[in-house]
């Protein structure tokens, strides 16, 4: 019921991705990432794919790990793209029986398939270099409001005892009797039976919750627990923010040029 | 109900990134102005994690199942922490999961936060007006996490046929957020009898959790 969580599994490869300050990492590969998100004219696409195969080499993260993690938001696509090749307008290239494939939605579909396989490539050599923690404190040094870096920090701690608490509530109720599968009549008690886990989900790790924060604050925590001196931005570093933000500003006033040319 | 990465256009994105700004700076000036909010981060942090692991649970509804959306049900219990935890929900869905996306977050998040925020509005009212008895948290708790599911899956109808297929016809635009708000009715009449539930358990168990009924 739970997936896994292995992200950053490589995070301790040694690459010049995993090398690069953890603030210009995401100031880096951010920039990139709107940039993609701008672009939507074809003749783009094979320079915004080759920079997101780029970072992925650079990065020495397997190209398996890349392509089972886009699978999931590639099907939805696909999906999608169904529906926009059968219903745009515009010149028909192919009719099967009372279906027409439409020149416009096939386009259209490369266009999405290619911006969400290079901005999810991108996102996961940033996410996937570093310990998540390493990233949401650089996040905070660029400004993110300390409260929610204290969620996201505290939600992750919390992900894998909460999964395994759900994974023991079912497992009870399985010996009680309640089937989960979907041939077993029954869907009504069993909708109630899952309110009553969450239900349940929310007293337990609330009443760990108020424990934790017990332990925090004989630790000293006030709420803003102080960063210590950030690690120095070195001229590597340095090179690949330069270069990165050129190349995003590159991309987007190559959009609109030819945005505007077309 | 998330957009991925690479559908929407660029503009549509940061109009997301803005609205959701707003609506965290919001939700942090109503959290701050209590006396100590860091005191409720962890509460806060846990039940961001129950959220976003309760819905990789499957509600089974033969002959099929559905995965629970539970905006409502945060909004419920969280208040106006319900867009920050819903902001940090949808963050490791994109990030651990690649669901949802990046470029989308701030578009997924004002969808699916907003109606959580108005949600935890209005159960927070009738929670010191009314509320008290089981029958009218079951109709608050009803209320909410219909309601909640249904907005978010208009929001989401009306971005995706308005802003995607610009080749789309537009007869078919109109047919398309009819169909997507439709088709989402049955997941919101599911929500709510789910959030109700909820709701009668909490009030039974530790009625403190619910937002709004601490005195």
């Amino acid at each position: 019921m739970a997936p896994v969580i292995d992200l950053d599994r490589y995070s301790g490869l040694d690459s010049p991705v995993h090398r690069l300050e953890p603030r210009s990492r995401l100031l880096g590969f951010a920039a990139l990432i709107a940039s993609f998100a701008v672009v939507h004219n074809p003749v783009l696409l094979a320079p915004m794919l080759g920079l997101a195969a780029a970072a992925v080499v650079a990065s020495h993260l397997p190209w398996e790990f890349i392509v089972r993690r886009l699978r999931a938001p590639m099907v939805l696509v696909l999906v999608l793209g169904v529906v926009l090749v059968l219903a745009s307008g515009g010149e028909v290239l192919v009719r099967l029986g009372p279906l027409a494939i439409h020149a416009d939605g096939l386009g259209q579909v490369g266009v999405i398939a290619a911006k969400l396989a290079a901005i999810g490539a991108v996102a996961l050599v940033l996410f996937g270099t570093a310990p998540l923690p390493t990233t949401v404190v650089a996040m905070r040094r660029l400004g993110l409001p300390s409260l929610i870096a204290d969620m996201i920090v505290f939600s992750f701690r919390a992900f894998h005892q909460i999964g395994v608490d759900l994974r023991t509530m079912r497992t009870a109720a399985g010996m009680r009797g309640v089937r989960w599968q979907n041939r077993h009549p029954g869907a009504p008690s069993r909708l109630g039976t899952l309110a009553r886990m969450v239900g349940s989900l929310f007293v337990l790790s609330n009443a760990r919750a108020e424990q934790v924060h017990q332990a925090m604050l004989l630790r000293g925590y006030s709420g803003d627990a102080p960063l210590g001196p950030p690690r120095p931005v070195g001229p590597a570093s340095a090179a690949f923010v330069v270069l990165a933000v050129a190349i995003a500003v590159g991309l987007v006033v190559a959009e609109w040029q030819l945005g505007v040319a077309g | 109900m998330h957009i991925p990465d690479g559908i929407l256009p660029g503009s549509v994105c940061a109009a997301g990134y803005v609205a959701a700004g707003a609506a965290t700076a919001l939700s942090l000036a109503v959290v701050r102005r209590q006396a100590d909010p860091h005191q409720v981060v962890p509460k806060a942090s846990t039940l961001t994690a129950v959220f976003f692991v309760a819905s990789w649970i499957h509600v089974p509804i033969p002959p099929a199942s559905v995965h629970l959306v539970l905006n409502g049900l945060l909004g419920v219990v969280l208040g106006p922490f319900a867009f920050l935890a819903i902001l940090v929900g949808l963050f490791f869905q994109a990030v651990l999961f690649q669901h949802g996306g990046l470029t989308t977050l701030g578009v997924n998040a004002t969808l699916m936060g907003v109606p959580a925020l108005a949600v935890g509005a209005l159960f927070g009212l009738g929670a010191r007006l009314w509320v008290r008895s089981s029958r009218w948290a079951a109709v608050f708790g009803f209320a909410g996490g219909s309601l909640a599911t249904v907005l978010s899956a208009l929001g989401f109808a009306v971005v995706l046929v308005a802003t995607v297929p610009a080749a789309l016809d537009p007869s078919l635009r109109t047919t398309g957020v009819t169909a997507l708000t439709l088709a989402h009715l049955p997941l919101a009449a599911v929500e709510g009898v789910f959030t109700a539930m909820v709701v009668l358990f909490l009030r039974k168990v530790q009625p403190d959790l619910l937002h709004g009924w601490r005195r």
